[in-house]
């Protein structure tokens, strides 16, 4: 394993770091770091009308919208890699009244996401925002399917959604998404480039910006590592840099509760400088604090791996999750992701060592799980032919869980669960085996907070609540949207509406 | 601080850079993996991936010049197991030096949220 991978995010000295720290003292006196004001007069190394930080679903839609308007383009990206979490997102999409609902007779609107993702958020979701996504939902399929992307044949129930809307990429990965997105855009002319990473956003002395430092030839995650140079950006810039999930110094100031003994799913370069240049250059927090626990982790495994696709499309809708101590359930296991992280993260011992719930479904409701096979294969979940050797395995309470067993499968059958009021939105039971089942524990999943954008996806300034010129952000970066909880499949939806207005935008000047 | 120490500082600092970018060099060129030891004369031509006479990590081209296409790449390695050249998350675009490491040790990052082994 290469060191550049670690999760941890203290900011690692380099190897040369000490040497350059000698270097550093001096260099600064005579000018290489007053490169980074803005004046008239200072050089440019490029420039391009559109500037994009960040290669995932909000960068490279916006990177395609900016191009289709005649503005020279330019991605950078400071992993190896491109796509950082939406190329290894599960590819779940929520759209509102798509033609898939149509066909299967699921009246669907803007209106019921609005209203399902504002229960979710707690009433802390900024509404505005919210309208333009749900309704931009429809017209972003359309977008993705211009560019070649395929979804299957099937529409999903997410949690906390109040009917299925959400589909999915055939290959069952956000990476479904961004390949043909991120190739479409090379052919119409949109540079990437990675291991190039933002340094700082330059602004003019009323506070427009012009460009950024970036650090090419980046090795992430040494901080110091590339050279400096100055990108201009004439019409604007667009920051789609994602979340912070991976950064557990900045995510525990945050919240304390998201310290190092809890993993997360995101990729490694999921840290927070790209905020903080934002903040640099004037822009509003939002509910920073709100950072989401992805409920359906396995502790069996690292980061996002198979049990979420399990979980989250077989145990959690047509089965059952309970503590292995009673053999009950403690949670509608179809509620959104805060009430059922709170709920599951309660599960620990005397010691607060973690207690981890087990959930299973039998074979009948297994059919929508991509991830299963492989779940198994690598031993994230087991198969059992009767409960009884299931809680054998996974040493559960037996007379208790096979009275939950009963209880649920007479809840099914009347179609009404009356302990946690979980919606059957198809009738399995647990009564014919096999049954399959997985461990499931919480991981540090998304962060709804972030910087405040207008419906324009510019960027606000917090002093003086108008917009910063020339500054536009998109995608996980931004706050408010999904307040406190966000619904699953809704972050691809927030980051290919907004990373699309945003790229319009941007370019907008170029016209 | 006076000027001479300025000076005598950033001398410092410069040999102490090019020593170690040096000591770096000669460190990697001992590094270099077996199968490449014919191509790279034993180590010795560092251009012939890195172009640059700077230490840089090169880019995909620079494998792609012997190994063919990506997709031809991809090909080879389509009977692995979760091929790891056409993958679903970055398709046939994965960048070669994200798990490939000429001088140090290769490791797939697929590792960072998958129990896949590879060899590599
Ligand atoms: C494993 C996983 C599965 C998920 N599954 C789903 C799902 O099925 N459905 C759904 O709706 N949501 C899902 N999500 C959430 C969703 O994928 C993310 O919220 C979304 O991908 C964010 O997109 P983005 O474009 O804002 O950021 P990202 O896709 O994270 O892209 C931001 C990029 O910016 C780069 N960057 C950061 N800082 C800098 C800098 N200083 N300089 C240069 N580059 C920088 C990063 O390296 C990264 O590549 C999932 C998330 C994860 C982690």
């Amino acid at each position: 394993m290469k060191k550049d991978r670690s999760r941890t995010n203290a900011p690692a000295l380099s190897r040369r770091s000490l040497l350059i720290a000698a270097a550093g003292s001096a260099a600064a006196s005579i000018g290489v770091l007053s490169g980074f004001a803005a004046g008239p007069g200072d050089r440019w190394d490029e420039e391009y009308d559109v500037v994009i930080v960040g290669s995932g679903f909000a960068g490279t839609s916006a990177a395609i919208e900016a191009r289709k308007r005649g503005a020279s383009v330019l991605v950078i990206e400071k992993m190896a890699v491109f796509g950082g979490n939406s190329a290894i997102n599960g590819g779940a999409f929520a759209v509102a009244g798509s033609p898939l609902q149509a066909r299967q007779g699921i009246k669907d609107s803007v209106e019921q996401m609005v209203e399902d993702m504002l229960k979710a958020g707690r009433g802390l979701n900024h509404v505005e925002l919210l309208r333009v996504i749900a309704e931009g939902t429809r017209w972003a399929y359309e977008f993705t399917l211009e560019y070649g992307v395929q979804y299957k044949d099937v529409v999903l129930q997410f949690g906390g959604h109040s009917i299925p809307r959400t589909l999915q990429t055939t290959n069952n990965s956000g990476g479904g998404i961004t390949v043909p997105l991120g190739k479409a855009a090379r052919n119409m002319g949109v540079i990437f480039r990675n291991r190039t990473k933002l340094e700082q956003i330059l602004q003019d002395s009323s506070g427009a910006v012009t460009g950024i430092v970036v650090r090419e030839g980046h090795r992430f995650p040494d901080e110091d590592s590339g050279r400096l140079r100055r990108i201009r950006a004439r019409s604007g810039l667009v920051m789609a840099c994602g979340g912070f999930s991976s950064d557990v110094r900045f995510r525990t100031r945050q919240d304390p509760g998201m310290d190092n003994s809890l993993q997360s799913t995101n990729h490694a370069g999921a840290t927070s400088e790209g905020l903080a240049a934002l903040l640099r250059a004037g822009a509003t927090p939002v509910q920073l604090d709100q950072i989401q626990l992805g409920p359906w982790a396995s502790p069996d495994e690292k980061g996002f791996g198979m049990s979420p696709q399990f979980l989250q499309q077989a145990a959690f809708p047509y089965g059952i999750m309970v503590d292995i101590r009673t053999g009950k359930r403690f949670v509608n296991e179809m509620a959104d992701r805060k009430t059922r992280s709170d709920a599951i993260l309660k599960h620990k011992d005397e010691a607060g060592n973690p207690v981890y719930p087990v959930a299973f479904v039998a074979e009948e409701g297994t059919g929508e799980s991509p991830s299963l096979g492989n779940a198994l294969k690598y031993g994230v979940a087991h198969k059992f032919d009767t409960i009884e050797a299931l809680a054998q395995f996974y040493g559960i309470n037996r007379e208790g869980l096979l009275a939950q067993v009963d209880r649920y499968n007479a809840f099914v059958k009347a179609g009404e669960d009356r302990e946690f009021g979980k919606t059957f939105f198809k009738k399995i039971t647990l009564e014919k085996g096999p049954f399959y089942a997985g461990r499931a524990w919480v991981k540090v999943h998304h962060c709804m907070g972030g910087v405040q954008i207008n419906t324009k996806a510019q960027v606000i300034h917090m002093a003086t609540g108008e917009p910063i010129p020339r500054l536009f952000a998109s995608g996980e970066v931004t706050g408010g949207v999904h307040g406190a909880s966000r619904l699953g499949s809704c972050a691809i939806a927030d980051c290919l509406v907004m990373g699309r207005i945003a790229g319009e935008n941007a370019a907008a000047r170029k016209a | 601080m006076r000027k001479q120490n300025i000076w005598a500082l950033l001398l410092i600092a410069a040999l102490a850079l090019g020593f170690s970018f040096a000591q770096e060099a000669s460190q990697r060129q001992a590094a270099v993996k077996e199968h490449h030891l014919g191509v790279s004369q034993n180590g010795t031509n560092c251009g012939i991936c890195h172009a640059a006479s700077a230490p840089e990590i090169p880019p995909d081209a620079a494998c792609l010049k012997c190994h063919g296409s990506y997709e031809k790449v991809a090909q080879r390695t389509a009977a692995v197991e979760h091929n790891p050249h056409d993958s679903p998350h970055y398709g046939t675009t994965a960048t070669c030096t994200a798990c490939h490491s000429e001088h140090g040790t290769s490791g797939a990052i697929c590792s960072d949220c998958h129990l896949f082994k590879y060899e590599m």
